[in-house]
């Protein structure tokens, strides 16, 4: 009698155990996976972002050894004494480099691709009187117009 | 008396019974968790394992980011090694090398430098390359060009 007494104490019937062992089971097994995607995606994400990088430096290389071969051809120019006609010559033989007449010198232009949807854009002022100013370098998208990518806002002009 | 012997011995056999079940069933349910146990735990630690080498990665990304930049505008890595970071080490510095040891990360930063002097400025290229545990975690490349008149 106090034995079963003693038994029936506990208050752990057969089949209890493997209920909450599997219930324990069960809980662990989620919280294990679902860190573990936790630390999958976030891993995943860092390798693109460092991959992103350095494909945009590489962009930014080239872009800058097209401004030494500007800056070398606007050194030549401004000693040559005609400095526009010089250096649209001599600028434009350069691959991808558009020149244009600006105030007090010449505008360079051009784009370099970063990977499939992004390029460096590159804006560089060159003064007759030597130097140069940067107006732009930045990274923008290469969808080009028409591309399903576009999305259709209003572009501010009333019908 | 034979009668009473026999009846008190199946009560004890039926009381005894569950007690078996019940000690033969946590048995198996702790062999069962164990196995169980082990295989989640190799789960969590490769979880953690990786979520380190994430936020590893992460802090190495905006170093080198940053760096990079810096580099763009000055072309001198020692200047900026020592802006971006205060408590390295240096472990060599020559003028096509530098080595640092960041204790923080446990990491290892090695830059090579190659400078080319063009007619009209100087254009150098910058390696860094980050080491963590004998192994390469991250290498980006980058380019500083100073124009004869910034250089001057």
């Amino acid at each position: 009698m106090n034995k079963k007494k003693g038994f029936r104490g506990l208050g752990l019937g057969v089949g209890y155990v493997s209920v909450m062992m599997i219930f324990a089971v069960v809980c662990l097994t989620l919280f294990a996976v679902l860190s573990f995607r936790a630390a999958k995606s976030n891993d995943a994400f860092n390798e693109r972002s460092g991959d992103f990088l350095k494909q945009y430096y590489e962009a930014d290389s080239k872009a800058k050894e097209i401004l030494a071969q500007l800056d070398e051809c606007a050194n030549s120019a401004v000693n040559s004494g005609f400095f526009a006609d010089s250096f649209e010559f001599s600028a434009g033989e350069i691959e991808g480099v558009r020149v244009t007449p600006a105030m007090g010198g010449c505008r360079a232009e051009y784009n370099v691709q970063i990977n499939d949807t992004c390029e460096l854009a590159v804006r560089v002022t060159f003064k007759g009187s030597g130097g140069y100013e940067i107006g732009l370098w930045q990274s923008k998208s290469s969808a080009v117009d028409g591309d399903d990518s576009h999305i259709n806002v209003w572009d501010g002009n009333i019908p | 008396m034979s009668e009473e012997v026999i009846s008190l011995k199946t009560k004890h056999k039926g009381s005894r019974r569950p007690i078996n079940l019940f000690f033969a069933e946590i048995i198996i349910a702790l062999l069962f968790f164990s196995i169980s146990g082990a295989v989640i735990l190799r789960v969590f630690a490769a979880a953690d394992e990786k979520s380190r080498r994430s936020a590893r990665l992460e802090n190495v990304i905006i170093y080198a980011q940053s760096l990079a930049e810096l580099y763009s505008e000055t072309g001198d890595i020692e200047k900026c090694a020592e802006m971006v970071w205060d408590k390295a080490v240096v472990r060599e510095n020559t003028p096509e090398h530098i080595s640092i040891y960041l204790p923080d990360e446990k990491t290892t930063f090695d830059a090579y430098e190659q400078s080319e002097k063009t007619a009209a400025g100087e254009l150098s290229e910058l390696k860094m390359v980050f080491t963590a545990e004998g192994s390469e975690i991250y290498t980006l490349t980058c380019t500083a060009y100073i124009s004869g008149e910034e250089s001057l």
